[in-house]
């Protein structure tokens, strides 16, 4: 796949852009959202990370997380990376992908099959949910849940009777390695979003004058964009190495600081991009609010910052006595050393 | 507009030297130094430790073997910096040589002078220090006055060089200095020169900073003589030269790796369980340092490719400044004597030594104010 992979992004940006023209932005009704995803699975797209043999591109974590990049700065609303990331999971699972958009969700087990899981799933618009509990993973069909709890509730409990759970299994490491892939995912997400906003940013300064000149001409404001230039360079070459270090093996490590380094520069970013926009920023009309508002919701989706900084924390006092920077470019000096054997 | 990029490295270097064998022989020549000692590293002098690193073949390892090198990889070079650094070596007295002036050399000079200094610089025997600033000219470098007036076949130069770090040590000093008119463009008119810093007319009075230590100098220059031989590259040129020299010093280890000795003796002498705050600032510190070391090896990829990776240089000095000042100041904002171990006071004593340090950090080799226009001038904003 990774030869292809000029092909394939640049299949993404053409298909990204008639997206963002067909205004996807603006909100979508059911039946359009139903429509966009179809397509896009007609193109394969949602079966980017199966192996050719299952109909995918056989697409890596350096393959995948261009696409989700993308997603981001083309301000997409469509769960395209969660289904991609289902797909990927099912397939790993051993399991025929079913007709019909599933999304994934990081659920608590409650007694018998119920499980609860958050309402910012997006299940609603879903038919199969992959419900990932610390143990087991369950294939089960929206339609058939009962619905338990209120439903402007942020959480809301499921519950299927066992014959309508339509497929499920055991997972052997736990759902902490899909969490990170989850939280990988937001990351380039964020990278993506970040990246627009910077030249959603720029473009404004040039073009807004106050004072008799344009606003980038102030040193104020340079400073500021020259801030968000470097998050943004941060929060891209972060998801991006950890993606690297996906692809060569275990990169728990890698994902954790990825995750936290994107979620501190959403909020610094989305605050800058801001602040230099004015109040046409803050407008439902103008288009930032569809890079901003994601990024910030993103850091705090499949751990925030402060999560993954305690984690990253105990993984650094547990691998004492090593001296942290032993192991830190240990874990670096692998993934080129296997990037180069892959290449040989 | 261009946003500046930072692809993750994809280049595995030659593994000779091993990280294990420069591990080694830091653990043997640093085992009684203390950790306030060592978090001085490049801005403390040891001539005996730079003649025993260049015994190991370990400065000026990019350059060719005729000239004392190694024809090694910079990424080579970058291995062995990042883990004197991190270590805290005390790498001083041949940095410069090392990092720039060599380089500058190999680019500029003619094959004697290339011969007469680069075996005894990769030696770790003479030193090299930058003349740059002057006490009219910081930030804006381009108004300096010291002059080189030609004479005869070579010229006289007269006027004095500031905050030139390890004046006192050199055996040389590069400087730029206005070999031409005043009427020109202030850019245009200036020469970098090759100084004997033992040459008649030459004072150095080193200044002590906040900390005690006196790691940088003025230097006085009262007429001067320069033989013809020492200017270095051509006439007129020395405002592209020296912007050049400026991305070799801008992207390297040393700008986010100033506070990494605190960060391991912190490490060490905390508790098996510290405070939630403590833990959450270790996971913060490891997720910085592995992010900017990203993005710095990502330049130096780029140097390797020979890219001019000026935008990104400056953004990692940036971001690198801020996190090396950061990491006394949280530590300690968070500081809490239950979870952390310290009996022998030396954490105390290295975290109070950064706190007085790391002004510095954001002004050395460019001020947070000159790289964030050197940014905004990439995105096309002046």
């Amino acid at each position: 796949m990774s030869d292809n992979r000029a092909l394939l992004l640049d299949m993404v940006e053409k298909l990204f852009t008639s997206l963002t023209e067909k205004d996807v932005q603006s909100g979508l009704s059911d039946e359009q959202f139903t429509r966009h995803l179809q397509a896009i699975d007609g193109l394969g797209l949602t079966r980017l990370m199966l192996p050719e043999q299952a109909g995918g591109f056989d697409g890596n974590w350096e393959d995948a997380g261009p696409v989700f990049t993308a997603l981001g700065r083309h301000g997409i609303p469509l769960p395209l990376g969660e289904v991609i990331l289902a797909n990927h999971w099912l397939h790993s699972f051993g399991q025929e992908i079913p007709e019909g958009l599933i999304r994934f969700a990081f659920a608590s087990p409650g007694e018998g099959e119920a499980i609860t899981v958050q309402r910012d799933t997006g299940f609603e618009r879903a038919q199969w949910i992959l419900a990932l509990t610390p143990e087991r993973w369950l294939l089960l069909p929206v339609g058939e849940a009962v619905w338990r709890g209120g439903r402007d509730k942020p959480s809301v409990t499921l519950k299927w009777n066992g014959q309508s759970v339509h497929a499920s299994g055991s997972l052997p490491e736990g759902d902490r390695p899909l969490f990170a892939e989850a939280a990988l995912m937001r990351s380039c997400q964020i990278a993506g979003a970040i990246e627009a906003m910077l030249r959603m940013t720029i473009d404004h300064g040039l073009e807004r004058s106050q004072f008799g000149r344009p606003l980038v001409r102030f040193q104020a404001i340079q400073h500021q964009l020259a801030i968000l230039a470097e998050e943004s360079a941060a929060a891209s070459c972060s998801a991006a190495s950890a993606c690297q270090a996906a692809v060569a093996g275990e990169a728990g490590f890698e994902i954790a600081a990825a995750k936290y380094r994107t979620s501190r520069a959403a909020t610094v970013a989305a605050d800058i991009a801001h602040q230099i926009h004015g109040a046409i920023g803050f407008t439902r009309e103008y288009p930032l609010h569809h890079f901003s508002q994601p990024a910030q919701a993103w850091a705090s989706e499949f751990g925030n910052a402060q999560h993954w900084a305690q984690w990253l924390g105990r993984f650094a006092l547990d691998a004492r006595p090593e001296p942290l920077w032993h192991w830190l470019t240990a874990r670096s000096d692998r993934v080129l050393a296997d990037e180069q054997g892959r290449r040989a | 507009m261009t946003i500046p990029d930072f692809p993750p490295i994809r280049i595995s270097p030659d593994q000779t030297p091993s990280r294990e064998a420069i591990r080694a022989f830091l653990r043997e020549r640093l085992k009684t130094v203390s950790p306030a000692k060592r978090a001085r590293s490049w801005a403390a002098c040891d001539t005996d430790f730079s003649k025993d690193l260049g015994a190991q073949g370990w400065i000026g390892i990019t350059w060719p073997e005729e000239f004392g090198g190694s024809a090694a990889s910079q990424l080579v070079r970058y291995r062995i910096v990042e883990e004197l650094l991190a270590a805290g070596a005390p790498v001083a007295a041949h940095w410069f040589a090392d990092r720039q002036s060599g380089t500058m050399l190999l680019r500029y000079a003619s094959e004697a002078q290339k011969s007469a200094f680069l075996p005894r610089m990769a030696a770790g025997e003479l030193y090299f220090c930058i003349g740059m600033s002057e006490p009219g000219s910081g930030s804006d470098l381009a108004s300096l006055r010291t002059r080189a007036v030609a004479d005869g076949d070579g010229w006289r130069v007269t006027g004095s060089k500031i905050w030139t770090s390890h004046a006192q040590h050199a055996h040389y000093m590069i400087a730029l200095v206005r070999t031409g008119s005043d009427e020109e463009d202030p850019r245009t008119g200036l020469s970098q020169i090759i100084i004997d810093l033992s040459s008649p007319g030459i004072t150095i009075r080193p200044i002590e900073d906040q900390t005690g230590d006196a790691h940088f100098c003025e230097v006085f220059l009262d007429d001067v003589a320069i033989p013809a031989d020492m200017l270095l590259g051509e006439a007129g040129k020395g405002w592209e030269q020296v912007n050049a020299e400026l991305a070799l010093e801008r992207s390297g280890p040393e700008r986010f790796l100033s506070s990494h000795v605190l960060i391991e003796e912190a490490l060490k002498a905390l508790a098996d369980n510290p405070s939630e705050t403590l833990t959450g600032l270790t996971g913060h510190w490891a997720a910085e340092i592995w992010t900017l070391r990203q993005m710095s090896l990502a330049v130096a990829g780029k140097l390797e490719h020979d890219e001019n990776p000026m935008i990104q240089a400056s953004i990692v000095k940036d971001l690198g400044a801020q996190f090396e000042q950061s990491v006394p100041r949280d530590l300690q904002a968070l500081w809490d004597d239950a979870s952390i171990d310290d009996p022998d006071g030396e954490v105390r004593e290295t975290l109070a030594y950064l706190i007085g340090a790391s002004p510095s950090f954001s002004l050395r080799g460019g001020t947070r104010e000159i790289l964030r226009g050197i940014i905004a001038r990439g995105l096309g904003l002046r």
